[in-house]
């Protein structure tokens, strides 16, 4: 019966096709087709919601609780976000912590994975000194972080490690933060006579040192 | 009358310039000779940075890809597993379990490849010449595999959040399977030219030695650390994207030379081969792509993801002001640590040594300068 | 050459040797090796055996400018990099061209930033530009071949003023 079939489903198709009327369309489609079952109308699941990340203040971190009382006076806060430890100290405790972080035999900190910096423009202390370390011993990574306003000096570490030699270098040519006791503090990845630093917020990214280019390049006229 | 026997030498300043054949890009070394001997070498980088953390902090966090495809541009692919990494832990992402395995297996080819490219310009620059050209044979076959999944040959934008942009394409898995039956053959015929060539052992056994704890304290890692002794792996260490799961070996050195380096960089591609195997036996079925939303706004906070890429410990440090666009994305960069560490290994070698050092330490300009 | 440059009206002497000289010249360019950035590894692949560049006459990459006479920028060219190719141009012998392989060389790319250079035409002048990030080595071989055809039009005939 594929026959009386087909031609009731092509005027069915007639039909619906260019029709936009919802009540016709489905009395039509009701007439011929066959009714589906129906379904039970889906149980909606109940929304877990995700936990949003957020830092968690920690009491009981090891690795801190091992510090030299002297040092860990220094130590303002050791907190969490999403398992990684974080731990903010001022500015004037860093060197020490650091030199116990690596010498105390239990912690032995003696791999810096990276020295960086970020800039929170309008802070009065502006730049915010970010170590990334870790242990062999423990197999733990730690991040140690600073404060410090526009024009204070830090000072180096790079007499504990000698990695942070190229990396302190770094920071100084993106951000012109200062740092006391490196052995040779100039440009890195800029010229070495560029004038501004170009990570800081209120540097514009397609800013050119127009004097610089000028000195040493010569510009031609491009072709149109 | 007496005559001098001894000429009266002074340390003499030559320029390995910013256009050089042997310098891996676009790297300057000034280095102070006394007669052949390498008294001094200082590196001036910074021909190629191109601002790429600055121009991370304007875009959003997808945006932001292609321009770490383009840091380092002989591992594309790794690069964008740690960003990635890194962004789907802030956000609370699931990778559905196949496009994990998939993406395990396309960082390894990634491995494989890069490893291969460093063998061709290592090996050219200290004068073989044919092993360039059989790298580059089996380096097509996998530019060929990266083609066919992600579309592009070198900078592949690899992976989504989430997962991939879309499933394997027929064909693949057979492709798959013909590369890795073939390709430790293929090693064996490199070994057979260089491993035990008089010639190769004359130039890089010996050469830029540097002990287990000194290569720790100058920040090395990678098969640059792991040539001394130390073990010391990312993906032991702490497995991320689901390496626990596979069974691989770690190959270690003794000496801490170049030539240590070099066995174990091919070891290293055995051994990926190895992985990719069990990746391809046991794939599972299911979607390649997670759930993420349309725009990526993750939580006020930090996340520090690391890898290991071929070249060594690969960081992401993403900083979020709750934005959508990240407020610093930082990359740690595992050859710039090594390149410091070139003005320790080259005192007192000769001046060609300097150019097998500068390839054992396996640069790419576009990652230390970003 | 420089006797014969520019004294005669175009006729059959000149054209011949036109035809010799810009087939010398077309079939041996001999580029210098100077990759920058990601275009240098698909430039290094080119140069391998699966898109051979040496059957166009173009292997031999030379390390010195001296010795070239095709300069292939490849890669992005930022400020403190200008100021070397300036002095690498400078450097090479009469005739010489460059190919600006890639987005970055071109127009600087995606990399519109403070030490990016937004084109090597500002600092020398280019011949062919080659588009893509990074072009495929079929790309690069197509505009070797557009450059040879831009030799082809050279002439020592006296150019209509």
């Amino acid at each position: 019966m594929s026959d009386e079939e087909k031609p009731k489903q092509n005027s069915e198709a007639q039909k619906t096709a260019g029709k936009t009327d919802l009540k016709e369309e489905s009395a039509v489609a009701e007439e011929g087709a066959e009714k589906p079952p129906v379904k039970d109308k889906p149980v909606p699941k109940p929304k877990v919601k995700k936990k949003i990340p957020s830092y968690e203040d920690v009491d009981d971190d090891p690795v801190f609780q091992k510090l030299n009382e002297k040092v860990a006076v220094s130590v303002l806060s050791v907190q969490k976000f999403l398992d990684q430890s974080i731990c903010t100290v001022s500015l004037d405790g860093l060197y020490e912590l650091m030199v116990d972080l690596r010498d105390n035999a239990d912690l032995d900190f003696n791999y810096l994975v990276d020295v960086t910096a970020l800039d929170y423009l309008g802070d009065e202390q502006r730049f915010c000194l970010v170590y990334q370390l870790y242990s062999y011993k423990l197999g733990r990574l730690i991040r140690i972080k600073t404060r410090a306003a526009e024009d204070e000096v830090v000072p180096s570490v790079s007499s504990i490690w000698k990695t942070a030699d190229w990396l302190e270098r770094e920071v100084y040519d993106l951000f012109g933060i200062e740092f006391s006791g490196h052995p040779d503090l100039r440009r890195i990845l800029l010229p070495d006579d560029w004038h501004g630093y170009p990570l800081r917020k209120d540097y514009d990214i397609k800013l050119q040192d127009q004097a610089w280019i000028s000195s040493h390049l010569k510009i031609r006229k491009t072709p149109v | 009358m007496e005559q001098a026997t001894v000429l009266d030498t002074k340390v003499l300043e030559v320029n390995m310039g910013p256009q050089h054949p042997s310098t891996h890009g676009v790297l300057r070394v000034k280095l102070k000779l006394d007669g052949e001997k390498v008294v001094d070498a200082d590196c001036v980088i910074g021909y190629l940075h191109r601002g790429v953390e600055k121009i991370s902090e304007n875009r959003s966090y997808i945006n932001g890809v292609p321009y770490y495809d383009r840091t380092d541009y002989i591992a594309a692919v790794s690069n964008v597993y740690g960003y990635l990494l890194g962004v789907e832990k802030m956000m609370g992402i699931e990778v559905p379990e196949r496009a994990r395995h998939i993406r395990i297996m396309m960082t390894e080819f990634n491995r494989i490849a890069s490893h291969l490219l460093w063998l061709a310009t290592h090996a050219i620059d200290i004068g073989a010449m044919t092993v360039f050209l059989y790298c580059f044979r089996e380096r097509e076959e996998i530019l060929k595999l990266f083609e066919s999944l992600f579309g592009a040959r070198l900078t592949t934008h690899a992976f989504r959040v989430a997962g991939l942009w879309k499933d394997l394409p027929a064909g693949f898995e057979q492709a798959v399977r013909d590369f890795i039956n073939e390709f430790p053959h293929r090693v064996d015929e490199y070994e057979q030219l260089l491993t035990n060539n008089r010639i190769w052992l004359a130039r890089t056994q010996g050469i830029g030695v540097i002990s287990g704890e000194e290569a720790i304290d100058w920040g090395l890692s990678g098969p640059v650390l792991r040539g001394s002794g130390v073990d010391y792996d990312v993906r032991k260490a702490r497995p991320y994207g689901g390496y626990e799961e596979f069974e691989f070996d770690v190959p270690l050195g003794e000496n801490g030379d170049t030539y240590d380096r070099y066995v174990i960089r091919i070891e290293e591609m055995r051994q990926s081969c190895r992985i990719i195997q069990q990746v391809i036996d046991g794939l599972p079925d299911g979607p390649v792509r997670g759930k993420a939303p349309r725009t990526l706004k993750p939580a006020v906070g930090e996340y520090f993801s690391t890898i290991e890429g071929p070249r060594g410990e690969l960081g992401y440090y993403i900083v979020s002001d709750g934005s959508v666009q990240p407020f610093r994305v930082r990359i740690r960069p595992p050859t710039f640590i090594s390149l410091q560490a070139l003005r320790r290994l080259v005192k007192g070698h000769l001046m060609a040594d300097v150019i097998a050092i500068i390839g054992t330490l396996d640069i790419v300009l576009g990652e230390i300068d970003r | 050459m420089g006797l014969i440059e520019n004294r005669m009206e175009k006729n059959v002497i000149t054209t011949t040797v036109d035809s010799v000289f810009n087939w010398a010249r077309k079939s041996s360019l001999w580029p210098m090796t100077f990759g920058l950035a990601c275009c240098a590894i698909e430039m290094m692949a080119t140069g391998a055996s699966r898109f051979d560049m040496d059957r166009f006459g173009a292997g031999i990459f030379r390390p010195s400018p001296r010795q070239s006479d095709l300069i292939i920028i490849a890669g992005t060219v930022t400020l403190k990099m200008a100021e070397v190719i300036q002095r690498l141009y400078d450097q090479m012998p009469d005739p010489k061209w460059v190919i600006s392989m890639g987005a970055c060389s071109s127009a600087g790319g995606p990399f519109d930033t403070y030490a990016t250079l937004q084109g090597v035409d500002k600092v020398i002048p280019v011949d062919v530009y080659i588009p893509g990030c990074p072009p495929r080595p079929e790309a690069l071989l197509y505009g070797l071949m557009r450059l040879q055809d831009k030799i082809d039009e050279m002439t020592i005939a006296k150019k209509a003023s």
